[in-house]
């Protein structure tokens, strides 16, 4: 896709990761390291709660870094630095989950150890029995059930919450981070919400465990 | 439509409308008709607060730690290999895809038979492999910069780096430590890392596989080579002082030093180091000359002191001093420990402080500009630091040891709010490298909380704090 100058122009006046990275399609090293340091943390943040695991979230986030690296002969400003970087993210993440989603025996070799969502699922359950009915769940469980709860979102609207939550995208952003209408992004979103919610309720009033399958829309 | 799909519909209008009034994207209108309906609807207002405190919840999620090594590996791979591979890959598609379908086709074959008894019989060797090369997984970078025991020896010799960086004393044994342990003392201290230093292993560990396996002999054979050197400690503490160094140098100039013979990788150390100090002396408002005056002012100064001093330092610091050869480096030693902190040279000996007389007369054999910059710093504790930091500029930071200074936070958020001053960015560009990474790393990425809300930036609950309140302010865009 074509960019005109002008729109170029704006995003390279008004985004100071837009000039860093139109050094790096200078060859510019430096720079390159400098958008590393900026995002890195970004990255393994939002693609660890996309992917659930933070040592694969650092592999993922690498993917990405090199996918812009190889791009930067082609780089043309079209947006701001974040919305294309995190853009290349999403589509990173996709493969990362089909891939994982194709490889059951993974799953399986996964589920069956000790570290396993359904293992921790079950051992929260245990924790919350009736053996200690008015045991007050510490923040690690808490984590834990939020965590899950976000798991069990469909892929996109994960994404969307994460970018709104973490990254504090406004809906414009993320609509073009995803490639959605604003229409698209503010229904994706109000579903995701209201998903979370359904989720979580049964926790908040009763101790219950969200659901584990995963909601799609 | 049904009815109940008509109700669906509704539903989902009122809570798209409550989400966009929580996360503040409403026009003025469309958020005096839902405040109007808050007001009048209980159920409503109860459906605000429910989603209001889920999203809330997502503030329990940890934020995942990034391994130290992860900036450093990153650039490297994407700057030395990625054009490599693409350039590679470019050349053997064709007939790489003859070879993958072909290998495609055997490996499915192959690893039906063995699968079972493949998984039982590498398991072992596998965990043996990684416990043996533990100590250079550990020390990867260092071993990796190091190259050979010959390069070593002239870094050695030239002793381009003694003065100007000090190097970390724990990898040294460790790396020592770990090539004398058996397997089973490598498992066992695995065992006991914690589970930062795990996740920082996991990641050397993937870089190292990355290697081809005869750069892993290599790093191997130069490992083994280093043990059997005479001069070994010596040697590993160059190692180690030259790869912190090299981790200081923005990544181009690192790339092209790495690229050169290593006479002239010698020769280019040693102007980089020249450049580094005349720019630190420049800063500091003092020249070479002036330095050495003030060493010579110093020599004097301890020596007049120093039947007092040794009885005053404590005894493993009193031992050190008497290993010194000769008096200069053993005045140098106690003008250094005489100056620390934790010798509380003001607070608890004001008697062994420089008189008037002596400070005057230092100032009077410097240059015009430096003896008024110290005439002017003000009463004797001042002039001492600044004193103090002569020298840390001539020698570079780590010069007496004591933590250095940091940068201040509040010029770190207004870099990246691009609020900054010309004369602070410049000042701000000259700790590129290293340090400067260490304070955007404990700035931004290691805050207790984990990082929340937006990017870089001021931190969460400040003025540009990103979520909206219940109430339906419009969101605060930077």
């Amino acid at each position: 896709m074509t960019v005109s100058d002008s729109t170029a122009l704006r995003y390279e006046l008004q985004d100071p990761d837009v000039r860093l990275m139109l050094q790096v399609r200078d060859d510019n090293a430096a720079a390159f390291e400098e958008l590393v340091l900026r995002y890195q943390q970004r990255l393994v943040s939002l693609l660890g709660h996309m992917v659930y695991g933070a040592d694969m979230a650092e592999d993922l986030a690498q993917e990405v870094f090199l996918r812009i690296y190889r791009a930067r002969k082609t780089y043309q400003p079209a947006a701001k630095f974040s919305t294309w970087c995190f853009r290349i993210a999403q589509n990173v993440a996709s493969n990362a989950l089909r891939s994982k989603s194709r490889r059951r025996e993974y799953h399986l070799a996964r589920d069956a150890a000790s570290d396993s969502r359904i293992g921790k699922m079950e051992e929260l359950a245990v924790a919350q029995s009736g053996a200690q009915p008015a045991r007050q769940l510490d923040a690690i469980e808490k984590a834990e059930m939020v965590r899950q709860a976000i798991g069990a979102l469909s892929e996109r609207q994960r994404m969307a919450l994460l970018l709104s939550k973490i990254e504090g995208q406004s809906y414009a952003e993320i609509a073009e981070t995803m490639g959605l209408s604003l229409q698209a992004t503010k229904s994706l979103l109000s579903r995701a919400r209201v998903n979370l919610k359904s989720l979580l309720e049964p926790y908040m009033d009763q101790g219950d465990l969200p659901v584990n399958d995963a909601i799609s829309f | 439509m049904s009815q109940q799909d008509r109700n669906v519909t509704e539903g989902d209008v009122q809570d798209e409308s409550l989400v966009a009034y929580l996360d503040g994207e409403l026009d003025a209108t469309e958020r005096a008709l839902v405040e109007e309906r808050l007001g009048a609807d209980e159920t409503y207002r109860q459906r605000l607060k429910e989603l209001q405190h889920s999203w809330d919840l997502l503030d329990l999620l940890p934020s995942p730690e990034l391994s130290r090594s992860f900036c450093n590996t990153t650039v490297e791979m994407a700057v030395v290999v990625a054009d490599k591979r693409v350039r590679a890959q470019q050349v053997r598609l064709p007939r790489r895809r003859w070879f993958l379908g072909l290998v495609g086709v055997v490996s499915c074959v192959v690893s039906a038979l063995v699968s079972y008894a493949g998984i039982r019989w590498l398991a072992g060797p596998q965990d043996a492999r990684l416990l043996r090369d533990i100590s250079i997984i550990t020390h990867l970078e260092a071993l990796t910069h190091g190259e050979n025991v010959a390069f070593l020896k002239i870094l050695d010799r030239a002793g381009v780096l003694t003065e100007e960086i000090r190097s970390n004393t724990d990898g040294i044994l460790t790396l020592a430590e770990l090539q004398s342990k058996s397997l089973e003392q490598r498992r066992s201290w695995l065992d006991s890392t914690t589970a930062a230093e795990k996740l920082e292993l996991a990641s050397l560990q993937r870089r190292f596989r990355g290697l081809s396996e005869a750069q892993r002999q290599r790093l191997r054979d130069f490992a083994k080579s280093l043990q059997l050197e005479p001069r070994r400690d010596a040697l590993i503490t160059v190692m180690f002082r030259y790869s912190d160094w090299l981790s200081t140098l923005p990544a181009t100039q690192r790339f092209a030093l790495l690229a050169e013979e290593p006479q002239q990788r010698i020769t280019t150390i040693r102007r980089f180091v020249e450049v580094r100090r005349f720019d630190r002396l420049r800063a500091a408002n003092v020249s070479s000359a002036d330095v050495h005056s003030v060493r010579v002012w110093s020599h004097g100064l301890m020596r007049s002191r120093r039947a007092q001093m040794v009885d005053l330092i404590p005894e493993p610091a009193s031992q050190q001093l008497q290993l010194l050869q000769g008096e200069t480096r053993q005045l140098d030693w106690l003008f250094r420990f005489y100056l620390q902190p934790r010798f509380g040279l003001a607070r608890r000996h004001p008697e062994l402080l420089p008189t008037r007389q002596e400070l005057a007369q230092l100032a009077s054999d410097l240059s015009d500009r430096a003896g008024r910059s110290l005439r002017e710093a003000g009463d004797t504790r001042q002039q001492l630091r600044v004193i103090e930091g002569w020298f840390r500029a001539f020698r570079g930071s780590g010069w007496n040891g004591t933590e250095r200074r940091k940068l201040n936070q509040d010029v770190l958020e207004r870099f990246y709010d691009e609020e900054l001053t010309p004369r602070e960015r410049a000042r701000l560009d000259r700790f590129r490298g290293r340090r400067f990474r260490e304070q955007l790393t404990e700035r931004y990425f290691n805050r207790p909380g984990g990082r929340r809300g937006r990017g870089f930036g001021p931190p969460p609950g400040g003025e540009r704090g990103r979520r909206p309140q219940a109430q339906g302010r419009p969101r605060q865009r930077p």
